[in-house]
């Protein structure tokens, strides 16, 4: 059997531990606070969701701080959860339940790195030679045209010569909207005056110091299967704000509710004819997202509730909730 | 303002079932496991559970603590360890705890934490090579504390006593 006691109370094996921990704490009440208070719109959603990813990567080191007492073994026996119970579990096979914990972070950090950490190393530092080949810049005039009302100057727009239909933006030193040309053909002028909308909120939104501490902090909990799934949902909900703040610019949500549906709606796979595992994998991937596609179309459709001047309130109270709790999960 | 209450209820009815939820998963390694760190009645209970032969209690105590243990916590996984505090009289804060665990593990953490060192030194505590240290505690107070190795084990005492107190009570625990 191996042993891992040395490591988990280590400082790093703490803070892997209990930052988990605190993680589904967060995770939970942010959940039922979003629930109970009833929030809907995406922005304040998104809110919830940032506190669980970015509150658990401060609690050990600020709890260690203000009470050293807190692992003695004293306050873990009367502690709502003590992880060294549950690490020295031995499950059949002499496998603890620590060395578990270990691969599952080791899982999650190579799901990281593969989906997300090196694709953004990839785009902050690929070369001018690597942009796409069949590129033009987007003074068409069906680009001139769509844009005139939205905001100004904040991104250049580039039409890449593809008959497939995709729009996406880059963030960063030098924002810019890239939309194919087949998609150009296939789009309205108002839809395709909403497709440029939503990513200029993208690329509006990127510019948020804010968002570049929480990405800081995801990296930081690389390892953590919470957070790669707290952030995936924050992400979606950007979608929905950047989908608010499209209509905002635009005032016609029906344009880009026809948007999404030629986007992302044409085709309708069904995972379950598919043979291999690879097929059905990547058929269920594609199978959430056209959940969150209809979810997105939905909410559109639906409109937005007006602010709720208690959100304020709800979100104090789950972030002082979160820190109690965590106090005496160890 | 009712709906906010409601809303405000609906929260913490939540928030303690997850509460809830947490001490069940807590309480299910103790239920599953007979040598998980828990409180005993005894220090002959807390020897059974923790599977230490010999668990060393000093006959010496300062005059204001009592007898028997405030406390008395016990594991044998993932180490054997076995934490014995001792409040003084009336009280409920442990004012000494000694702490016995398997030599070449990590020292479990006690109640009384020394954040400001003044002196260490090495004893001599009958034949052991010991070291004493002297300093206070995050809230102030005066914390001695002293580390030994006995066999397979190592000690350690940790108090809100004088030094010389603690001495006693470590060398009334050896021969």
């Amino acid at each position: 059997m191996i042993d891992l006691s040395g490591f988990f109370l280590s400082w790093p094996g703490r803070y892997l531990t209990q930052s988990f921990l605190h993680s589904l704490v967060a995770g939970a009440i942010a959940e039922v606070a979003v629930k109970a208070w009833g929030i809907a719109r995406p922005s304040v959603r998104q809110r919830f969701l940032l506190a669980a990813i970015m509150v658990p990567a401060f609690t050990w080191p600020v709890f260690r701080i203000a009470g050293r007492s807190r692992e003695s073994l004293a306050f873990r026996l009367d502690a709502l959860f003590d992880s060294g119970r549950w690490l020295a579990v031995v499950l059949p096979g002499g496998i603890t339940f620590g060395t578990l914990l270990l691969a599952a972070f080791a899982v999650t950090s190579v799901v990281f790195a593969a989906q997300e950490l090196i694709p953004v190393l990839r785009h902050s530092f690929g070369r001018a030679d690597d942009a796409p080949a069949a590129l033009r810049e987007g003074d068409d005039l069906r680009v001139m045209e769509a844009l005139s009302g939205l905001p100004a100057g904040v991104a250049r727009v580039h039409v890449i010569e593809d008959e497939d239909l995709f729009i996406f933006s880059s963030t960063g030193r030098d924002p810019a909207v890239y939309l194919s040309s087949g998609l150009l053909d296939t789009l309205s002028p108002a839809e395709l005056r909403a497709a440029l909308a939503h990513e200029l909120a993208h690329v509006l939104r990127g510019r948020r110091p804010l968002m570049s501490g929480v990405f800081f902090l995801r990296v930081l909990m690389f390892f953590n299967p919470v957070i790669l799934v707290e952030f995936r949902r924050a992400v979606q909900e950007d979608e929905k704000i950047c989908d608010e703040m499209a209509v905002a610019f635009t005032g016609d949500p029906g344009a880009l509710t026809e948007t999404l549906r030629k986007l992302y709606l044409e085709d309708d796979e069904d995972p379950r004819e598919k043979r291999s595992l690879a097929e059905i994998g990547g058929a269920l991937e594609r199978y959430s997202h056209r959940l969150n596609i209809l979810s997105r179309i939905a909410r559109l459709e639906r409109g937005y509730p007006p602010p709720a001047g208690e959100d304020w309130f709800a979100f104090a109270s789950a972030l002082a909730a979160i820190g109690a709790v965590c106090w005496f999960v160890v | 303002m009712g709906a906010k209450i409601l809303r405000l209820s609906a929260f913490l009815a939540g928030t303690a079932l997850v509460v809830a939820a947490i001490r069940a998963v807590n309480w299910l390694p103790a239920a599953l496991q007979p040598d998980v760190l828990r409180r005993h009645e005894s220090v002959e209970e807390a020897r059974a559970a923790s599977g230490v032969e010999r668990i060393l209690v000093p006959s010496y105590y300062p005059q204001e603590l009592g007898w028997p243990p405030s406390a008395i916590l016990a594991q044998g996984r993932p180490y054997p360890a076995v934490v014995l505090e001792f409040a003084r009289a009336g009280g409920r804060d442990a004012a000494l705890v000694v702490t016995q665990w398997a030599a070449g593990r990590p020292r479990p953490e006690g109640r009384i934490a020394i954040a400001e060192v003044q002196e260490t030194v090495r004893y001599s505590l009958r034949g052991r090579d010991a070291v004493l240290t002297v300093g206070r505690s995050p809230a102030g107070e005066r914390v001695s504390r002293i580390v030994w190795a006995e066999g397979k084990y190592l000690f350690e005492i940790s108090g809100k006593v004088s030094p010389v107190d603690l001495v006693k009570a470590a060398e009334s625990m050896l021969r």
